[in-house]
């Protein structure tokens, strides 16, 4: 438990801070940005055509789909997915590597408690901070879609997709937990963060430039894809099971080290 | 004899490099052990086996007759541990951090923190970070002993501190013993060791080449003699227990063994402007006494 509030405490304030982003993002493009989309829906078209397909597709925008509710959540979640990525693995990165950061494994490690019960503690620290700005940003976009959406999109298939935020973050705290249990180093969290976040959102326009389907499978913003959700009412499975063993293999192995390794004199 | 401290031939390799070999440790309880040796010997990898922090390749090694990595989290109850360099949460106040500290044990340790940080005048309210080097040695000391563990082990714990601190912290540790703690007290300044130690074991290479009482390593100790005459100073002292003799036009110095009075006798018989007679350093020691 003290592990646990000790963490927790030291993620509240970034993660207020991230709360009020993306829901202050989502709210410019949800309540602010699409409206005004789909008011100027032929003056966009006329200027999108003067853009390669490929460079739209790779920005996430689909002419056939932009101008809906669903379509135009589905290109801003490019965005907010990406930022959520980013947070998430700050998030764990920061905790998981505050003992080396800070050069004291050693005072956590000689207390009474066993290193599984210290994953564990950080682990569900993590889990807790993202579930609950994933909730505020749910929330959110339950509101803003009363409030703004048409009728393209039902209320359950676009929770769905709201809920596709948190699956997407729970992956990237899979990959910030590998990161920061295996770097030797970590000098700097949010470079680190910040890298992981940007690498899945280059493979993610990779992979809609060059619409291949298979490159789906290594762009972690693909894996839970609103616009899928909007479209046939459920996540890509393939791509969710990738996520999955993409996930537990991370974390598994970040126990395993955690777990058994010898900790580095300073 | 039920030990508190017992290894039998512990062995540590990190891959192909040698941590320690055949490590054979025996501590009793109230007993303040010293371990001493170089840089590099292998204290610090026999006590962070000890902890849990690394895992041995062979050997047993237990505290209070438990297995150190079977059951590290009823052994790390009652242990208190100070490294030679402390780090903690740099942006903790000192009295967050010894809170947290605090936190993982069933007791309330607020009394003796209060107590310790007054005896060695520490300010609880500084942050880590903005804390000098021997500050955040003593946030060490204190964490290591709020928990009045029954076992303390203590890595170099002296550097940092200034002597008067030292002295302090001395008289911390002589409290913790006279209070029943067992302490294992690892260093490479054997005055130190000399100092608060019942026994002691040198360790070289990673193997433990001696165990044996103070007393009888201060019988067996060579002392190093160094002296400035008014005249020339002589080739040779005829003094049985002198070894590395060396004399320049008005200096001499050399290792003695032996009895003391014989010394200043035999010294005492040419006109002196200096003398210091000091203990050798570890590495003069392992030169000249424990070459094995």
């Amino acid at each position: 438990m003290n592990i646990f509030a000790y963490e927790i405490k030291s993620s509240l304030k970034s993660a207020l801070i991230w709360a009020i982003a993306l829901v202050a993002v989502l709210a410019a493009l949800m309540l602010g940005a699409y409206p005004s989309y789909s008011d100027a829906k032929d003056q966009i078209l006329s200027l999108l055509s003067n853009y390669p397909p490929e460079f739209l597709a790779a920005f996430g925008m689909k002419s056939n789909t932009l101008f809906s509710y669903g379509g135009f959540y589905s290109f801003a979640f490019a965005y907010l997915g990406l930022m959520g990525a980013i947070m998430a693995s700050s998030v764990s990165i920061s905790v998981f590597s505050r003992e080396k950061r800070f050069k004291c494994t050693d005072f956590l490690l000689t207390k009474p408690v066993s290193r599984p019960f210290v994953f564990f503690a950080k682990f569900f620290a993590v889990l807790l901070v993202i579930l609950a700005v994933s909730a505020v940003y749910i929330a959110a976009g339950i509101i803003f879609y009363k409030s703004a959406a048409d009728d393209s999109v039902t209320l359950q298939r676009y929770f769905i997709a709201l809920t596709g935020f948190f699956f997407n973050q729970l992956f990237f705290v899979g990959l910030g937990v590998f990161y920061a249990t295996f770097a030797k180093k970590v000098r700097s969290v949010s470079a680190a963060a910040n890298a992981i976040g940007f690498a899945a959102f280059i493979t993610s326009a990779l992979a809609a430039l060059l619409e291949d389907a298979k490159l789906e499978y290594l762009a972690p913003p693909k894996y839970f894809e609103p616009l899928t959700v909007i479209e046939t009412g459920s996540f890509d499975t393939g791509l969710v099971a990738a996520a999955a063993l993409i996930f537990v293999l991370c974390v598994g192995l970040s126990f395993y080290r955690y777990c058994k390794s010898d900790t580095v004199a300073v | 004899m039920s030990f508190v401290i017992e290894t039998k031939d512990l062995t540590k390799y990190y891959g192909k490099s040698r941590g320690i070999i055949d490590v054979n440790l025996e501590v009793g309880e109230g007993e303040i052990f010293g371990f001493i040796g170089p840089n590099g010997a292998g204290k610090s990898t026999t006590i962070r086996t000890l902890l849990g922090l690394i895992y041995k390749s062979s050997g047993s090694a237990k505290v209070f007759g438990l297995d150190c990595e079977k059951d590290k989290v009823r052994i790390l109850e009652d242990v208190g541990y100070l490294p030679s360099e402390v780090f903690y949460y740099e942006k903790m106040r000192a009295i967050d951090l010894l809170k947290y500290s605090a936190g993982f044990y069933k007791k309330d340790c607020s009394a003796k923190i209060r107590e310790l940080s007054e005896a060695l005048e520490l300010d609880l309210n500084k942050k880590i970070e903005e804390m000098s080097l021997g500050n955040k040695k003593k946030v060490g000391i204190v964490q290591g002993l709020l928990h009045s563990p029954s076992l303390i082990i203590l890595d170099e714990p002296t550097s940092g501190l200034d002597p008067l601190m030292q002295k302090t912290f001395f008289s911390l540790i002589e409290e913790e013993r006279k209070r029943g703690a067992t302490v294992l007290f690892s260093s490479h300044i054997l005055g130190e060791v000399q100092r608060i130690c019942d026994r002691v074991a040198i360790i070289k290479e990673g193997r433990i080449i001696k165990t044996q009482k103070i007393s009888e390593l201060r019988e067996n100790s060579y002392k190093k003699v160094s002296v400035i005459t008014q005249g020339a100073a002589p080739a040779e002292i005829n003094l049985p227990g002198v070894s590395a003799y060396q004399a320049g036009d008005n200096h001499l110095s050399f290792m003695y063994k032996g009895d003391i009075n014989a010394l200043v006798s035999a010294i005492g018989g040419y006109s002196l402007s200096n003398i210091d007679i000091t203990d050798p350093s570890l590495e003069e020691i392992f030169l000249h006494y424990y070459e094995v």
